[in-house]
């Protein structure tokens, strides 16, 4: 296996002198941060800090809508009915970030229009309908009953159907967690498949340069063959190594300078409006991915059983990437081959789906044991806790992986040993069935 | 004693017969061509002594052992199919190569010093291959072959690319590699090369060896007993001269009453009677036993071989 490693560092070497490499090894993890940025972003877009006018014509409001001093939502009522052309054009009103237009048919019609300019945060938006609820509420049953306002709201809680699945009435296993996991099979089956793309371009580029008759009279084939696949696969392991610490890094930077107070409901506006509950839990829910991203990952657990599904993961698809590569007749002969790769990785992404939405259901369980599917589903089920007694189906599951891919490395590197001199041909499934059966 | 010995080697790609039991011995110390026409299974047979191939059947014994993965660490390997990775630079390049046949790190920078400045190509340590013309790889490629100090070197077409100075300095430097005890498979069609470096040979057709042994016996054993003879004077005075013991075969006026003519024997007459007759008809200024070429044992090797072919068919 010395040899083995003497070609590894060599596929190290070659893509760490590469321009290329490097300059997506750090343009890489700032293009997943702006990703992020803009994922962040689109659950918090909108103006934060709003001013508005509100055209009170009934004069319902006047006295009952508070601002608080320091609250991001500052009201300022008008007795007069503003129109919408007015605000938009008249000097005076430009002050203002929207028209809050209170009908005096309110109490009947229940509507209310809110005319921005720059479309508000739907935190704001939250704020906004939640004030402007709760006071035409009050007036209504001020105006309607004899009722407290604290007693109508006692008994005007809505019916809550809740659904619960019956394995998991506590509802320990939410989707939330199930996306964390997710992420990771994501991001495991993308760096398979770029390294493993690699590992197929590397070992045809070989053949065209007939290099590999050299480097074959001096090491074994498989030895070669396990020399590429370890070699980029260090680069792999690498590249993920600095994107993990430089989006880290970006992740904590975002937290204390972009969104430092994305869970503070004081930034929903609802200082001091009592009951607040439902609508701050709705607030909460709005930046799920913020949530997922810092709150949700169990990190000591999900990478340590990333990096081993990671690299057995690897090492499976590799063999399948190395053959395709060893056996094609030229440099771009080979190609129609991924086509059923990338079909098992769309299978693996929607297995991993189906992990997420469903988690009991058979056909996950028949996926989670797939080596094609397994370090996918496998990631979002460690994301999604085992019941009591349950854990060592992950590591069955891991062991039918490994064993699978004990066996593609083997029948790889028979394809590798008889196809690896072969040129000028037309690849097809008959070539790869005969160098299978050749010892 | 034979450093390498092949032993009914025979080898099948699916519908083909690579080559069919195959036997020959490479003594220790020699240049050995491996000869034939494309396809005839030569460098099938030098994949299989690389172990870059297995045999379906026969054996390899190098220094009298079955031949191991081991022993590739002693045999250096120039294809014909010439290969460098072409963005490394030709130190790197070198030192990978040497690494993969077991040198340490500072014996294979030695030995790259050495052959660099042999073939006086020192400045070129730091290039990249892809900045060397065709012929400066090819140098690289051999220097690669040979930098672990091996003790059979087997090329597969060395000479091809190269222009007539460089091949000189690869015919100079294979004598001397020879010289040093070591041992040389040659697989060439160039059989001027094989002539002039090569101790012995052995032909390669349709997957069997057709014939084996030294340059000389090879060329002897199909010569015709033609001379040619270089003189001055009348031609029909040497045509007189011949008489009926020699028959006239070719001849070429060289300039105004100077011949060359190639002459064959009728009877018992030898060469020293064809010179004996031409004394006083013709100033004889040259005469030699006319030898046939490599080039001709293959010819008529492998003329004979399809003809016995047809014949069994």
């Amino acid at each position: 296996m010395k040899n083995s490693w003497i070609i590894a560092k060599r596929e190290i070497a070659e893509r760490l002198n590469s321009k290329s490499f490097l300059m997506f090894l750090f343009i890489g993890p700032v293009l997943v941060l702006l990703a992020l940025f803009l994922l962040f972003q689109a659950g918090d877009e909108g103006k934060s800090q709003l001013k508005i006018l509100v055209s009170d014509e009934g004069n319902l409001l006047e006295g009952i809508l508070h601002t608080q001093k320091n609250s991001p939502i500052q009201y300022q009522i008008s007795r007069d009915y503003v129109s919408f052309e007015t605000f938009r054009s008249k000097p005076e009103y430009q002050q203002y970030d929207a028209l809050l237009d209170v009908n005096h048919k309110v109490l009947e019609n229940k509507m209310c229009m809110v005319f921005y300019r720059d479309k508000p945060a739907v935190e704001r938006q939250i704020g906004i309908r939640f004030q402007l609820e709760k006071r035409i509420e009050e007036i209504l049953v001020n105006e309607t009953s004899k009722m407290s306002i604290s007693d109508y709201r006692k008994i005007k809680q809505p019916l809550n159907v809740v659904y619960r699945n019956v394995y998991d009435p506590k509802q320990e296993i939410d989707h939330l967690a199930g996306w964390s996991g997710f992420a990771f099979g994501l991001l495991t089956m993308i760096f398979i498949f770029l390294f493993g793309m690699t590992i197929l371009r590397s070992t045809s580029r070989d053949k065209s340069n007939r290099i590999v008759e050299v480097i074959l009279a001096s090491v074994k084939s498989f030895h070669f063959m396990v020399g590429k696949i370890v070699g980029i696969g260090v680069v792999a392991f690498l590249q993920f190594l600095v994107w993990t610490i430089f989006v880290v890094i970006g992740l904590y930077f975002f937290r204390e300078n972009l969104f430092p107070d994305i869970y503070d409901p004081a930034n929903l506006g609802l200082n001091g409006m009592g009951s607040q509950d439902t609508f701050v839990a709705e607030g909460m829910h709005l930046n799920k991915i913020v949530e997922l991203v810092y709150d949700r990952i169990n990190y000591s657990v999900m990478i340590p059983i990333f990096l081993v599904f990671f690299t057995v993961g690897y090492f499976f698809y590799a063999a399948f990437f190395a053959s395709i590569g060893a056996s094609s007749g030229s440099e771009s002969d080979g190609q129609q081959f991924i086509l059923p790769l990338i079909g098992l990785f769309g299978l693996s992404i929607y297995a991993g789906y189906l992990a997420v939405q469903f988690p009991e259901s058979d056909l996950v369980t028949y996926l989670f044991y797939l080596p094609f599917t397994s370090p996918m589903v496998a990631l979002v089920k460690v994301s999604q806790g085992f019941a009591a007694g349950q854990s060592y189906t992950l590591f069955m599951s891991l062991l039918v992986l490994l064993i699978s891919t004990i066996i593609a490395v083997q029948l790889a590197s028979r394809i590798y040993k008889n196809g690896i001199l072969q040129f000028g041909h037309r690849l097809s499934f008959k070539h790869f069935w005969k160098w299978m059966k050749k010892i | 004693m034979a450093i390498l010995k092949i032993e009914n080697i025979s080898k099948r790609f699916f519908e083909k017969q690579a080559l069919n039991d195959v036997s020959l011995a490479v003594n220790s110390g020699e240049i050995y061509g491996l000869l034939g026409p494309n396809g005839a299974g030569k460098t099938t047979l030098i994949r299989i002594i690389n172990q870059i191939l297995t045999p379906d059947s026969g054996t390899i014994f190098f220094d009298n052992e079955p031949l191991k993965q081991r022993h590739l660490a002693q045999i250096g390997y120039l294809p014909e199919e010439r290969g460098l990775y072409r963005s490394m630079r030709v130190f790197e390049q070198l030192l990978f190569l040497a690494q993969l046949r077991g040198l340490s790190k500072s014996e294979a920078t030695v030995q790259i010093e050495y052959w660099l400045a042999k073939f006086d190509i020192v400045d070129w340590k730091r290039k990249r291959i892809e900045e060397l013309s065709k012929g400066m790889a090819q140098k690289v490629q051999f220097i690669g072959s040979v930098l672990h100090n091996p003790k059979l070197l087997i090329l597969d077409e060395p000479l091809s690319g190269f222009d007539p100075l460089n091949v000189e300095l690869i015919l100079s430097t294979l004598k001397e590699l020879k010289e040093q005890g070591k041992t040389i498979i040659l697989s060439t069609h160039n059989m001027k090369s094989v002539e002039e470096i090569c101790d012995r040979a052995a032909l390669i057709y349709n997957a069997k060896k057709v014939c084996e042994g030294s340059v000389l016996e090879l060329r002897e054993a199909i010569k015709k007993g033609h001379y040619g003879l270089r003189f001055k004077g009348n031609m029909i005075a040497f045509v007189n001269a011949l008489w009926t013991d020699f028959e006239l075969i070719d001849k070429r006026e060289l300039s105004d009453n100077r011949f060359e003519a190639v002459v064959a024997m009728r009877s018992a007459a030898d060469f020293e009677d064809l010179l004996k007759s031409m004394l006083g008809q013709v100033k004889l200024e040259a005469a030699w036993e006319i030898m046939p070429s490599m080039q001709d044992v293959f010819l008529q090797q492998v003329q004979e071989e399809d003809t016995n072919q047809k014949l069994e068919a």
